[in-house]
């Protein structure tokens, strides 16, 4: 992929000018009035334990994204397409998945490199892959022929006891559904995930309706319980059903009132 | 029960179902004869799709075709008919078309309070997503033109609006540019997460989505002498009509109707100013009394 695109900086570009110290001051005021007006919390009510704080549509470059915040796990997810693509004939548009973490972060040895790295990390390949598995069958692919959506994650921060990334892989899937809503892509369904600490992720749609589905299970390989055992594995989906419930609850009162 | 539509929906709503036997209460519209019996046929429009809900337990489950939101956004109902007046609403058969207006969109306001009335011809703007299809009139700048074909990328699609308006300093973006090119390239192409029978082709970054319109769809008369340079000029926006979502790279386009041709383009390869249409084949630059020659698109039908 080359850019072919002429360097020309942006249309909407001012010169830079230096201010006095009073119009400086004034235009800070301006804008943290503004940011606190953006300020949302989706907190969730009766599990109690994480407190979110979400803001969509903070990238302008892409078509939409959210920034997400839970604890110390920050997370934001870009949006790219549908775009066009080269070549052959295809009938829908094809769905890719990145998630990185920025290379300052080195809770785990999978980033004893650090930065320069040529591929994604182990880690980062299995989270691409999980987040992938979960939207490919709810984004309506086929309303979008001959292009391509792009879903760029990028994970600025982790909590510490956070090591089997479960709580990270929650909220990578809840992030990404909200991104994919503001970039106004045709899904089937929100899709809203609940966990256990320490040991699984659930996704899932259409929660409020009868047929409610699971479209992704992301079990830790470091994880205690015996997920062999079918009536521990049920009850454990059964308790990330009702956090995601709650979740998708306060994520549609936080979507319908940012129409309103 | 009559079935109330909500006015709000985020994606996954149940908005209403297929049939139903009463006329339905739609939110803020005063609908004198909500809840009387009638055959009701909802259509699924943009921003919504029809589903199969599940209902039952395990072994005895029915399956309701309803229609469900996909965006999220403002929910309008349209009142659809053969005829244009609106007469067909007091038929025993009512049809309606549900769509959802993303909330980027702006705001659909109903008139009167009635249910706003469409007929069956106008409902080529109710297709979904905001990429081109068949059929559709779009508004596109021509990039490059030989003897055979003139080369467009797409603007607008008429009534749905800007198609891949993109990111970065792209042909019709206005975004900032970020230093590796701006708009989100894969760090790693063969890294991501696709599954391997369905990679595409990644055109290039900033790149529009392109057509053609070749040299016998320009106009429907004397189709095998049109000359494309005595037509368009690169630079000019022209409207036209998607007549094939063509191969991977290019639709493929048409002019060729009274409606359709230049609708914007200046003088002297783009260096004069803004020209008129005089007739269908000529336009003039009112300052200079240049004329050149193009396919123009009739301005009021």
């Amino acid at each position: 992929m080359t850019d072919r695109r002429r360097i020309l900086g942006p249309l909407d570009a001012s010169p830079l000018t230096f201010e006095s110290e009073s119009v400086i001051s004034a235009l800070e005021g301006e804008a943290s009035s503004k940011f606190q007006l953006k300020k949302l919390h989706v907190s969730q009510p009766s599990s109690g334990d994480d407190k979110i704080f979400v803001d969509m549509g903070l990238v302008t470059n892409c078509e939409g994204s959210c920034y997400m915040e839970i604890d110390n796990t920050l997370i934001q997810v870009s949006v790219y397409g549908p775009r066009p693509i080269r070549g052959s004939f295809i009938d829908t548009a094809t769905l890719s998945v990145e998630c990185r973490f920025l290379p300052f972060l080195t809770e785990s040895k999978e980033f004893a490199n650090g930065n320069g790295r040529n591929s994604l990390t182990e880690i980062e390949q299995r989270l691409s892959s999980f987040v992938y598995s979960c939207f490919v069958n709810t984004i309506i692919l086929s309303k979008y022929p001959k292009s391509s959506i792009d879903i760029f994650i990028k994970v600025i921060s982790v909590d510490s006891y956070d090591t089997n990334f479960i709580k990270l892989t929650n909220y990578l899937v809840n992030c990404a559904s909200l991104s994919i809503v503001d970039a106004q892509i045709e899904v089937k369904d929100i899709i809203t995930a609940g966990y256990i600490p320490t040991s699984i992720v659930t996704s899932f749609t259409n929660l409020h309706l009868p047929n409610d589905k699971i479209v992704g299970l992301y079990i830790s390989d470091d994880t205690d319980a015996e997920i062999d055992d079918e009536k521990v594995l049920s009850s454990m989906i059964m308790e990330c059903n009702k956090k995601a419930r709650d979740l998708r609850s306060s994520l549609n009162k936080y979507l319908i009132q940012l129409v309103k | 029960m009559t079935i109330e539509i909500p006015k709000l929906a985020v994606p996954g709503m149940v908005l209403a179902p297929e049939y139903s036997g009463k006329i339905p209460s739609i939110e803020d519209l005063n609908e004198p004869e909500t809840g009387k019996d009638c055959r009701c046929h909802f259509f699924a429009g943009p921003g919504t799709r029809l589903d199969n809900l599940e209902l039952g337990k395990e072994n005895s489950t029915s399956q309701i075709p309803t229609i469900t939101a996909t965006v999220l956004g403002q929910v309008c109902v349209f009142l659809r008919s053969d005829e244009e007046n609106v007469e067909a609403k007091k038929s025993e058969n009512r049809e309606y078309v549900v769509i959802v207006v993303p909330f980027k969109n702006n705001k659909i306001e109903y008139e009167d309070s009635q249910v706003p009335h469409i007929s069956k011809k106008d409902e080529a703007y109710l297709k979904g997503s905001s990429l081109p299809q068949e059929g559709d009139i779009v508004l596109v700048r021509v990039t490059r033109i030989s003897q055979r074909q003139a080369n467009v990328e797409v603007l607008a699609v008429e009534g749905r609006g800007n198609v891949g308006e993109e990111s970065g300093v792209g042909s019709n973006g206005s975004g900032a540019i970020a230093s590796g090119g701006g708009s989100g390239a894969s760090s790693f192409i063969n890294a991501i997460a696709t599954s391997a029978s369905l990679i595409a082709q990644r055109s290039d970054i900033g790149e529009t989505f392109k057509g053609i319109i070749r040299s016998q769809d320009v106009q429907s008369t004397n189709r095998d002498k049109v000359q494309i340079n005595k037509c368009f000029r690169p630079g000019d926006v022209l409207r036209a009509i998607v007549i094939s979502l063509g191969d991977g790279s290019n639709y493929y386009m048409s002019t060729a109707r009274n409606d359709l041709g230049v609708i914007l383009a200046k003088s002297n390869g783009g260096a004069g100013n803004a020209m008129y249409a005089v007739d269908w084949q000529t336009m003039i630059d009112p300052t200079t009394g240049v004329i050149e020659e193009r396919k123009c698109a009739k301005p009021f039908s």
